[in-house]
């Protein structure tokens, strides 16, 4: 008892100091759900940053001091015995200063935040700031603030103290992690040239010592931002689907981000982690679903990696969130696909429309599209790893290059498939592959891969147009008059039939047929790849994974 | 080993060969280059798991290309375990297929897992030696072993799980014997080339049995100078793996008519091999091989020579146009090293023989 009290005085201490300015502003409320993915994102990106820490080849002994884990000891704050999580160690605190900039151009890329929340935040800011001139080290900086002063002001703007939740477990103490993420959004402002810098670096600094200066002309910065943010983004101009279409891409690519990094995280985190997280599952709110999706995923992830038997026996239990947000998870990916008219069957009409209704039917998801749903997750539990790869085969360039990036390669390779679909993944080896299958007479597999995997995930069709494509491929690989004929077993093979038979009655079903075929399939191009693998064509490929592992970036041809 | 020879040009030479494979891959040597005179191109054709890659396998072996990259030993291992977990999954399958519950209720957990989750890496783990062998030792798997002509289900199946002690295991580096076991359903074309003296090289092709594997072979048929047609003598219980309900034996009949009978085929060499013969002594044993024949005396159905002697006649009958003093026929059991050795030098005896009577 004699310990708590000082930890609780502190905590209590901290929060009233923020509390105490928070009626000033009202803006954040409007953006709260903006703020939430952002913040989910902001954690997913520091836990991230904590795996690089552990596993970067190179540990000076200084970077093993920052380690969360070795520092944790005594000399930290009287807060440590209590809850060990919570490390106020100024070394870790600077590693994740400095990997803010990236994170913070990671996210923008990313358009978690919409347009008109940033501009709204510049504003508050700008009218809210108090200037001064300040002196520092024989210079004078003139109607200038510092970098901790914004900071303390956006965490007041955008009411961080309700979004931040302490224990995520990256070693910070909850005022620490406050600061840290309103860092965040003045990057972006500078980012953005709402504020510059006085000695115009480009890093913002949470510190007495950098100075920085609102910029003249607050109109001009907002319209260029407003160009230069929204040339990435393409969405139709009406604010509101602006903000809706931002949380839908969001969503897709949290879900990645979360997912990826949860799963790196159990190398490291390993059983305590396990813990950790299942503690905190309790302590959450049912109705905060993106957390709580967090939450889950890593809970499931990691104890799988402690446990592998237990893996697959506890999804039906746990996965009830988890469904939820894969389902939509693939709404929005066809979003994606539906953007760039790569894909031969859709006959929508323009862009706009296009994007408005997918984005309908984001929202409402309509009964078969369930059905399917259902069907599919329930196919792919034991192989949840090899579908995300999967699915990432014909997405935009630019979300592949994200893919390569999230840790997603360290993956163990535990189902039989995965070794094969990531090599396929790489969209030049698998043209490769297609020259080498072609020379060995069994180009029919890989390009039954393509296609069917194309058509798996184009589930936005109507019935009617599944239907006719799945006719197609039926015409094109199965029976013994096809062009492609494929190598199936008779049971697979009897069954395209009765399927046939009634005219792909059933859609859900031929799908789920050709999900199984695709894994037969992709059984049988095992063959063909062990040969591949002799190869030279192969063996430049591994030289430049190695090499893309080491940090190098070769070039592919 | 009680071969049938037809042809009477079948000798005992022992001819030195040097072991040097050329190509193992077959983007330096696809079907349209122009037909060397040095070379020699040999099909090795067949149903659907008949054997032709185990022989293939065996020639690659014994000509030197052994296992030797590391990568190549953990290529391996996956596969060999993948083999195990098909398998003991197609086992559980069966029993299900075949309303035979499995016994001990730990066995049926250890049946759960395999259907659902059970990956090759798993398998270094040295408890699960144990626990795939009570599965195998279980009596509902064993019984649906027995009825192992209902459902489709790999020859290996009984060598890999008395080995499982050594295949689950951390350290764990297949045997050459654990690699010509293992079954892997070969999709397309692929050949490999050896200098067999003489300045020739032998350019081994090796296809992929199936139907629709069966349609590529085609583009060989013109640069052929030999056929090795092999057939499973233990399939006459069995049916297609592409289409269930067709006998394996109507099938490999149909598909040899069509072979040999080819007109590209009048003038070349052809071997018919029967394969499998290890295990169709075991199966004579328990299985009555004359409730497929009709035509066979039942009497005589526990002989394996008569039993043999019996598919020879009706595989010979199928032969309308191709001269039959170019056709030799030998039983072979694959798997056997030293056997696989000596008939693929009669075999390489045979067809260059023939090639010199040209």
């Amino acid at each position: 008892m004699h310990e708590e009290d000082p930890a609780q005085d502190s905590a209590t201490n901290e929060l009233s100091v923020v509390t105490k300015l928070t009626d000033l502003i009202d803006q954040s409320t409007s953006h709260h759900n903006c703020l939430v993915r952002f913040y989910e994102d902001f954690c997913g990106y520091l836990k991230d940053d904590d795996d690089s820490l552990f596993s970067s080849p190179n540990t000076s002994p200084k970077s093993s001091a920052s380690n969360p884990l070795i520092v944790e000891s005594p000399m930290t704050s009287p807060m440590t015995p209590l809850s060990p999580r919570k490390h106020s160690s100024n070394q870790l605190l600077k590693r994740k200063r400095n990997h803010l900039t990236s994170f913070v151009d990671f996210c923008l890329s990313k358009k978690v935040l919409s347009v008109e929340f940033i501009i709204d935040l510049a504003k508050q800011f700008h009218s809210e700031i108090s200037v001064k001139d300040n002196r520092y080290l024989l210079k004078s900086f003139k109607e200038s603030f510092t970098g901790k002063d914004s900071t303390l002001l956006i965490s007041q703007i955008i009411k961080a103290e309700t979004i931040v939740e302490s224990n995520n477990g990256f070693g910070l103490s909850q005022s620490d992690e406050i600061r840290l993420f309103s860092q965040c959004f003045c990057q972006i402002l500078l980012n953005y040239k709402f504020i510059f810098h006085m000695t115009h670096k480009k890093q913002f600094k949470d510190s007495n010592n950098s100075f920085y200066g609102l910029c003249k002309n607050l109109k001009q910065a907002e319209s260029d931002f407003r160009n230069d943010y929204s040339a990435k983004i393409q969405t139709p101009s009406t604010p509101t689907s602006k903000l809706e279409a931002n949380s839908s891409h969001s969503n897709s690519f949290r879900k990645s981000i979360s997912l990826a990094l949860s799963l790196n995280l159990k190398k490291v985190h390993e059983s305590k982690e396990v813990k950790e997280a299942e503690e905190s599952e309790d302590e959450y709110d049912e109705h905060e679903l993106p957390i709580g999706y967090i939450r889950s995923a890593r809970a499931s992830t990691s104890s799988s990696s402690s446990s592998p038997i237990v893996d697959n026996l506890t999804p039906p239990n746990k996965s009830h969130s988890f469904n939820i947000n894969r389902k939509s998870r693939r709404n929005t990916l066809m979003l994606n696909q539906l953007i760039i008219p790569k894909l031969n069957f859709n006959n929508l009409m323009n862009h706009e429309s296009e994007i408005n209704s997918a984005k309908s039917t984001v929202v409402e998801i309509s009964e078969p599209f369930e059905i399917q749903f259902s069907v599919l997750n329930r196919n792919e539990n034991p192989i949840p790893n090899s579908k995300d790869s999967d699915e990432e085969l014909f997405e935009s360039p630019r979300r592949f290059s994200f893919a390569k990036k999230t840790p997603s390669a360290d993956l163990p390779s535990t189902s039989r498939r995965s070794s094969l679909s990531e090599f396929l993944r790489d969209t030049y080896m698998r043209e490769q592959f297609k020259t080498f299958s072609k020379d060995e007479y069994s180009q029919e597999n890989i390009i039954f891969y393509e296609e069917v995997l194309k058509f798996l995930n184009s589930i936005f069709l109507s019935e009617e147009e599944q239907r006719a494509l799945a006719l197609k491929l039926y015409q094109l690989f199965i029976p013994s008059t096809s062009v492609y004929q494929l190598n199936l077993p008779s049971k697979l093979l009897a069954k395209f039939k009765d399927e046939f038979d009634t005219d792909f009655d059933n859609v859900a079903n031929v799908v789920l047929l050709y999900k199984e075929a695709l894994t037969e399939i992709e059984h049988v191009m095992k063959d063909t790849y062990t040969r591949f693998k002799m190869g030279k064509e192969y063996q430049k490929y591994k030289l430049r994974m190695l090499n893309e592992d080491d940090g190098f970036t070769t070039s592919r041809y | 080993m009680g071969n049938i020879v037809v042809s009477p040009h079948d000798k005992e030479g022992q001819h030195h060969m040097m072991a040097t494979p050329t190509s193992n891959n077959p983007n330096g040597g696809s079907a349209a280059t122009a037909k060397n005179k040095s070379e020699i191109t040999v099909l090795l054709l067949g149903a659907g798991e008949s054997g032709k890659s185990t022989l293939f396998k065996q020639v690659q072996f014994f000509h030197g290309v052994g296992i030797t990259h590391d990568q190549e030993r953990i290529e391996l291992i996956e596969i060999v375990r993948l083999n195990v977990l098909e398998n003991a999954k197609n086992l559980v399958a069966a029993t299900q297929h075949l309303n035979i519950p499995i016994e001990q209720p730990e066995n049926r957990e250890t049946a759960k897992l395999i259907i659902n989750s059970l990956n090759t890496n798993d398998l270094e783990d040295p408890s699960w030696s144990k626990r795939l062998y009570s599965l195998w030792k279980d009596a509902g798997i064993q019984k649906a072993y027995e009825n192992r002509e209902k459902f489709q289900l790999y020859d290996s199946t009984e060598y890999l799980f008395e080995n499982l002690d050594r295949i689950c295991s951390d350290k764990y580096v297949p045997t050459v014997v654990d690699v010509i076991r293992t079954r892997t359903k070969t999709i397309g074309i692929t050949d490999m080339k050896f200098d067999v003296g003489d300045g020739k090289q032998l350019r081994l092709v090796d296809v992929g049995g199936q139907r629709n594997e069966r349609r590529k072979w085609i583009h060989f048929f013109n640069t052929v100078d030999a056929v090795v047609f092999l057939t499973s003598l233990s399939e006459f219980d069995l049916n297609l793996y592409e289409d269930n309900g067709y006998w394996r034996v109507k099938e490999s009949l149909r598909v040899f008519n069509e072979v040999v009978n080819n007109a590209l085929f009048y003038k070349v060499p052809f071997v018919l091999l029967f394969n499998k013969r290890d295990l169709f002594e075991k199966k004579i044993a328990t299985k009555s091989f004359s409730k497929y024949f009709s035509g066979f005396n039942e009497a005589e159905e526990k002989n394996p020579v008569a039993c043999i002697e019996y598919m020879t006649k009706l595989f010979l009958n199928e032969i309308t146009e191709h001269p039959l003093d170019t056709v030799s026929v030998k039983t072979l059991s694959a798997i056997d090293h030293d056997n696989s050795k000596q008939v693929f030098e009669e075999v390489k005896q045979f067809i260059m023989t023939q090639q010199h009577r040209e």
